[in-house]
């Protein structure tokens, strides 16, 4: 199959996977990436092991950008835009590179893997943006990894009392996000044991719907994690900031019946996992109609011949299930090419 | 080249790979341990007339030997044992479900039945027409007094509604955690409130159950909402279930020496296993054998399955490394360590004791473990990369003391991070660091840390991966236990032990690999330049 040649738009852990697997078998791989680095919000992300790893798959995504970042048969266009893309059987793409130069070329297939985007959760009553001690669990990631602590964003210290608020912006029938993002739970309780075992004395409660399944031996890391935090099953209403700069969380204590107040001196709002990334347009550009912020989860969706989805595009997925339908679609691709053959 | 694979399993997930591989070219032979109809089996799944699947069925795999590319596998059916000649191998076994009553407290009963009971009832697999009888009040537990998983509330949920909607039944669910984490189930989960199903949830206080002798059921629960005791006493209960690693998987596991999770699956809970892999290479565990899971993930992973082998046929191994073990023919005693110890099972017994270059991935465990140092490298090894460092000159405790620090690091983990550490923070790191990348750190022998300090070093810091993401699963463990032995003779012989000093480390921690570094040589400015350094000539 050395003659063809494969579009891959979007550099995040599901790209990057498809586009290895894909040069592996002899497929030629033009990688486009809006962001001047490849790895997609992975790339941010903290190592959360503790004494020993708790299997996050962070560090997986390293691995993957050094392996196709080396492969000769992986092209990588990363701070690129992609302009057009033609719409009858062999592709004709342009797009326009970091050095804000034109170039074209033919491919055989596409794949969108354009990934998601992170609920935005200004319109909610958390404070973000407001306060400065509300922040993302993606905000956090990125601190952590970065700093190795966690501090508060207003004054640098290190706070004693954090809480995370889980499905911002997922299950939430008034934004119609109809979907469990599937890894926050996993994600935020891994971060809490993080937290916990580089400061023993920090207080950690996790305010929670229902808590998910999140990796192979679930049942063993969870139980090591949930007696280290405050699980708390209930969604708080509003966030207030005190006079000394603490922040007030109001909530109905479900197991008393009562509502109840808290103090915190930081709070981590797991967001959810919505569709986005360049979908939309990228479908314009071949011909089809947009999603309007689904996600690809529908072959229907995409019904152009010669034109895949792979990842989070289709719907929120851990790092571990990303890579496993990496592999999914590029077997797809090689079938179409062989059928193509026939 | 010809590939042959084999595949073990009776299920979705042995079908689905055994389609993938067929459809590309590969000759299959399926291996089931129950009597099988090849014409029922694989009708409706692989279209193409002659699918050249061969299948044992009502047979099991009783010896394995060799190794990918040249497996040779004994299956015995019906007294009579025969041998194939195999390249690679996919364990796709299917779940093993166990009904939950005894958890609950209940007695099974033609009122208190399992999942697969009404499910079975529903899908007209067996007459069970009282279950179906309308006007009926059912009551489902699920995931009360232990977690459940999507693939349960998946049942639990589309069941429900059938017989909410289809059999005009009332219908409640008692559960925990409602484990919504997978495609599609919250959308479900509207649909069946919107259909009439109540849920109420217990995962703070345990419900009461009461089963009479009678057989009829009472449940007692804290309602949330109402803040108060709520009773049901339901027409049926219908239990959950717990899926479990098929009873094969501990049999396969032994005759193929596969490591397995906490659980059972055979895929050790480790991210560089992910998605179909092994301890063993040719040797991969799909669906079911590997961990709980829907559908789609059925199908993943049989793609998985198949481009694995495709790329056998293109005469490609999946992770060969450079350098591989090699032991030397006159030398070798045959003690057999090597054997032992070797993670990927890449050690022949027949005749000589030899590595099976195909399997080996070089992560040096049995070199350094060899008692008379007789296995080496086929490529360079670490001792060639030690050789290039030079540590020059002689050194005083003055304020211009550079303490040398050789780092042996894991090429995986710290090898990445200290390279990322370099791009972004070169300057943050000591100026004396001399970097040794191995391709593990199990590779790393108690001779190349004391001849590290021999040449000068002053200190010496074993970069490892965490428990649970070394790549040949022990690595990090030898490399640990081998530092702490030689912390110990270096404490007889009078030389500081802190000089040494092992920490684990991710590919994405490049700024505790600074922290790491600096935190070290903070501790050698204190003790000063070693002993042995002070000792060298200039040159």
């Amino acid at each position: 199959m050395s003659d063809k040649k494969v579009l891959i738009i979007g550099g995040g852990v599901a790209g990057l996977s498809t586009a290895i697997e894909l040069a592996k078998h002899d497929v030629k791989v033009i990688l486009i990436e809006k962001e001047k680095t490849v790895g997609g919000h992975a790339r941010q992300f903290t190592c959360k092991a503790t004494d020993a790893c708790v299997k996050c798959g962070a560090c997986i995504v390293e691995e993957k950008i050094d392996a196709a970042v080396s492969h000769p048969d992986i092209t990588i266009y990363s701070g690129a835009r992609l302009t057009e893309i033609g719409q009858q059987g062999q592709f004709a793409i342009s797009f326009i590179n970091q050095d804000e130069e034109i170039q074209q070329c033919k491919v055989d297939a596409v794949v969108m893997a354009t990934g998601f985007q992170p609920f935005d959760p200004i319109n909610k009553p958390f404070g973000y943006k407001r306060f400065d001690d509300v922040i993302t669990n993606l905000d956090l990631e990125k601190r952590i990894r970065q700093e190795g602590v966690v501090r508060r964003p207003s004054d640098g210290n290190i706070p004693g009392k954090i809480a995370f608020i889980q499905c911002v912006g997922s299950r939430d029938s008034s934004l119609n996000h109809l979907w469990c993002s599937r890894v926050c739970c996993g994600s935020a309780l891994r971060m809490a044991n993080l937290i916990k075992s580089r400061k023993k004395s920090t207080e950690i409660s996790f305010f929670y719907i229902d808590v998910q399944t999140f990796g192979k031996d679930f049942q063993y890391n969870y139980d090591l994690i949930k007696d280290q935090v405050r699980m708390i099953r209930a969604i708080p209403g509003d966030i207030f900031l005190t006079a000394d700069q603490k922040l007030k969380l109001e909530y109905f204590l479900s197991s008393e019946g009562k509502q109840a107040e808290e103090l915190f001196d930081l709070v981590v709002l797991s967001v959810g996992i919505t569709p986005g990334g360049n979908a939309d347009s990228i479908m314009e550009k071949i011909g089809l109609k947009p999603a309007e912020k689904e996600f690809l989860n529908e072959p229907s969706m995409i019904s152009v011949p010669g034109v895949f989805a792979a990842g989070t595009a289709k719907g929120p997925g851990s790092i571990a299930e990303s890579v496993a339908d990496a592999g999914k679609v590029a077997l797809d691709v090689l079938n179409y090419f062989q059928a193509q053959h026939n | 080249m010809t590939v042959k694979v084999l595949i073990a399993g009776n299920g979705a997930s042995a079908i689905y790979t055994a389609k993938e591989l067929s459809d590309n070219g590969i000759d299959t032979v399926l291996v089931s341990g129950k009597a099988i109809d090849r014409v029922n089996f694989l009708k409706d799944t692989i279209q193409k007339e002659d699918t050249g699947i061969l299948i044992y069925s009502d047979s099991e795999i009783i010896s394995c030997q060799g190794c990918v590319n040249d497996f040779q596998i004994t299956i015995r059916s019906n007294e009579k044992d025969s041998s194939e000649n195999i390249s690679g191998i996919v364990i796709a076994e299917e779940y093993r479900r166990k009904d939950n009553f005894e958890s609950y407290g209940l007695k099974p009963s033609p009122s208190v039945i399992s999942l697969s009971e009404i499910t079975n009832a529903i899908e007209g697999r067996s007459n069970h027409s009282a279950l179906l009888k309308e006007g009926l009040k059912v009551l489902f537990l699920t995931g009360c007094f232990q977690e459940s998983n999507p693939v349960i509330l998946n049942e639990v949920m589309t069941r429900a509604l059938q017989l909410q909607k289809k059999y005009h039944q009332e219908v409640f669910i008692l559960t925990g955690n409602l484990k919504v984490g997978g495609e599609g189930l919250e959308k479900l989960y509207r649909e069946t409130k919107e259909a009439g199903v109540f849920y109420a949830k217990v995962n703070q206080i345990p419900p009461v159950i009461e089963q009479l002798d009678n057989g009829s059921v009472t449940v007692v629960y804290q309602d949330e909402i109402l803040q108060s005791l709520a009773k049901i006493s339901p027409d049926m209960v219908v239990v959950d279930e717990e899926l479990l690693p098929s009873e094969n998987l501990e049999a396969l596991a032994r005759v193929f020496e596969l490591n397995q999770d906490k659980t059972g699956f055979l895929q050790t809970d480790n991210v560089h296993r992910e998605p179909v892999f092994t301890n063993r290479k040719g040797i991969l565990a799909a669906g079911p054998s590997r961990r709980i899971a829907d559908h789609h993930a059925y199908l993943d992973d049989a793609a998985n399955a198949a481009l694995v082998m495709m790329n056998l046929t293109g005469g490609k191994i999946d992770s060969d490394p450079v350098g591989k073990a090699r032991i030397g023919v006159v030398e070798c005693a045959r003690c057999l360590t090597c054997f032992r110890i070797c993670p990927h099972k890449a050690i022949r017994l027949e005749g000589r004791v030899t590595v099976y270059a195909d399997a080996c991935e070089g992560c040096g465990i049995c070199i350094a473990e060899c008692p008379r140092e007789y296995i080496t490298w086929t490529g360079p090894g670490i001792s060639d990369d030690l050789e290039k460092i030079h540590i020059s000159g002689t050194a005083e405790q003055t304020e211009d003391f550079i303490p040398v620090i050789v780092a042996f690091c894991c090429t995986r983990s710290a090898g990445k991070s200290f390279r990322t550490a370099a791009d972004q923070f070169q300057s943050s790191l000591p100026k004396g660091l001399k970097i040794v990348e191995v391709p593990c750190a199990g590779g790393i022998s108690m001779g190349h840390i004391l001849s590290t300090f021999m040449k000068g070093a002053d200190g010496v810091i074993l970069l490892t991966c965490h428990p649970g993401n070394c790549y040949s699963e022990v690595g990090n463990q030898y490399a640990k236990s081998r530092a702490e032995n030689v912390k110990s003779r270096l404490s007889v012989m009078g030389f500081e032990k802190e000089r040494l000093h092992l920490e684990t480390i991710a590919a994405n921690m490049e700024t505790d690999f600074v922290r790491i570094v600096n935190a070290f040589q903070k501790q050698l400015l204190k003790i000063g330049p070693s002993s042995i350094r002070k000792n060298l000539k200039n040159s």
